[in-house]
């Protein structure tokens, strides 16, 4: 099987040579022992402005194989829009979608293209992810989401997850395209959620494998300020909204906003900061309300499943 | 005796009607969906359960 490796980077000067080694190993490695062919490690950069770009330019001149491409976006138009530009660039079977602020154990690639042989119905399988800080301790183990669309821990370590942990992942390509990518709208932040309910809906299993290692900071290129903190909490409102609208049935999405109404509301009455910022959220998305429409039905036609099966299955978790 | 009887014919009847909706559930769930459809019902469980017991 090919794989290509995509990642986002955005001043990540601290992190690049550290990855770009523990990448290189790891593909020799997978290519040696494993059997796999790791064929290219794509670069989409948005609009950095330190010298992360010049070191990983370096190693791309170095080395051949695999191949390191080079994608410069003029300006940061978020980690979705990237991460389409660098799957559709990829012309390989398996695509492994990382975030810069990591590094990777030497085969853990090997497992994740065993799972991928196995399962033919596999579209995302997520490695075990540990601290980058403390490699003895594991900070995810995938993602479960309640009924309107909160974050839940995969508490009971099974292997079968609603979602995968947005820091690393790898994706069988076709299913990819065919659920038609991540939404560029959501920028960042929730994005692991819609792609993973569409990916079920859809009839793709998405799972843990326990034996792959990657080790991450979490939160390693991003700034930490009151405004990108205010930003981050904005996004993750609006996309969780947004999620349920694109995903859910009428019905369950009537009872599910009702509730989120509720459950915000609750939030809002903690500070008058944070009442703000969801109100603005719900704003943005009343004003985007035409394209999440839009969206609504595109996916429509691609679901197979509906989210009772998936509550069933025990992929969405009670609140 | 006429007591049993008469339980006897509603537990008959509970019996028929259940049998009756578990049928026409099934009838449904193949006529109402895609070839499809119904191959990923069938088996996404499966291969679930396959990995998470392997």
């Amino acid at each position: 099987m090919r794989i290509s490796i995509v990642i986002v980077n955005r001043n990540s000067e601290v992190f690049a040579s550290k990855l770009t080694e523990s990448l290189i190993h790891s593909c020799k490695n997978c290519e040696r022992i494993g059997g796999c062919n790791c064929e290219e490690i794509i670069i989409v950069d948005n609009a950095s402005t330190d010298n992360s770009l010049r070191i990983f330019e370096e190693c791309s001149k170095k080395i051949t194989k695999p191949l390191i491409k080079i994608v410069r976006l003029r300006r940061n138009t978020g980690f979705c829009y990237a991460v389409n530009i660098g799957v559709a660039l990829a012309n390989t079977e398996l695509v492994a979608i990382l975030n810069p602020d990591l590094y990777v154990d030497a085969d853990w690639l090997i497992p994740i293209i065993e799972d991928f042989k196995k399962h033919p119905r596999l579209g995302v399988v997520q490695p075990l992810i540990c601290w980058y800080q403390n490699p003895e301790q594991i900070q995810s183990t995938g993602l479960y989401a309640d009924f309107v669309g909160n974050y839940k821990g995969n508490i009971f370590n099974s292997k079968t997850l609603l979602a995968p942990f947005g820091a690393a992942y790898v994706v069988r390509r076709s299913a990819f395209v065919e659920i038609g990518g991540l939404d560029s709208f959501y920028f960042m932040y929730g994005d692991e959620l819609d792609l993973g309910l569409r990916m079920w809906l859809a009839g793709w299993i998405i799972m843990l494998e326990p034996k792959s290692k990657v080790y991450h900071y979490m939160g390693g290129v991003t700034p930490s300020s009151l405004y990108l903190k205010h930003l981050k909490y904005l996004l993750m409102r609006q996309n969780q909204v947004i999620t349920l609208i694109k995903s859910l049935s009428l019905k369950s999405l009537f009872i599910a906003i009702s509730l989120l109404i509720f459950v915000n509301i609750f939030r809002g009455l903690k500070s008058k900061e944070t009442l703000r910022t969801i109100l603005i959220a719900y704003y943005r998305v009343l004003r985007n309300i035409r394209y999440i429409i839009m969206q609504r039905y595109r996916y429509l036609r691609k679901k197979l499943l509906n989210e009772e099966i998936l509550r069933h299955w025990g992929l969405i978790r009670p609140i | 005796m006429k007591k049993y009887y008469v339980i006897g014919v509603l537990l008959g009847q509970f019996k028929l009607r259940h049998d009756f909706i578990f049928i026409k559930t099934f009838v449904s769930i193949i006529v109402e969906n895609t070839p499809k459809r119904l191959l990923v019902l069938l088996m996404t469980p499966v291969s679930i359960y396959a990995i998470n017991y392997s």
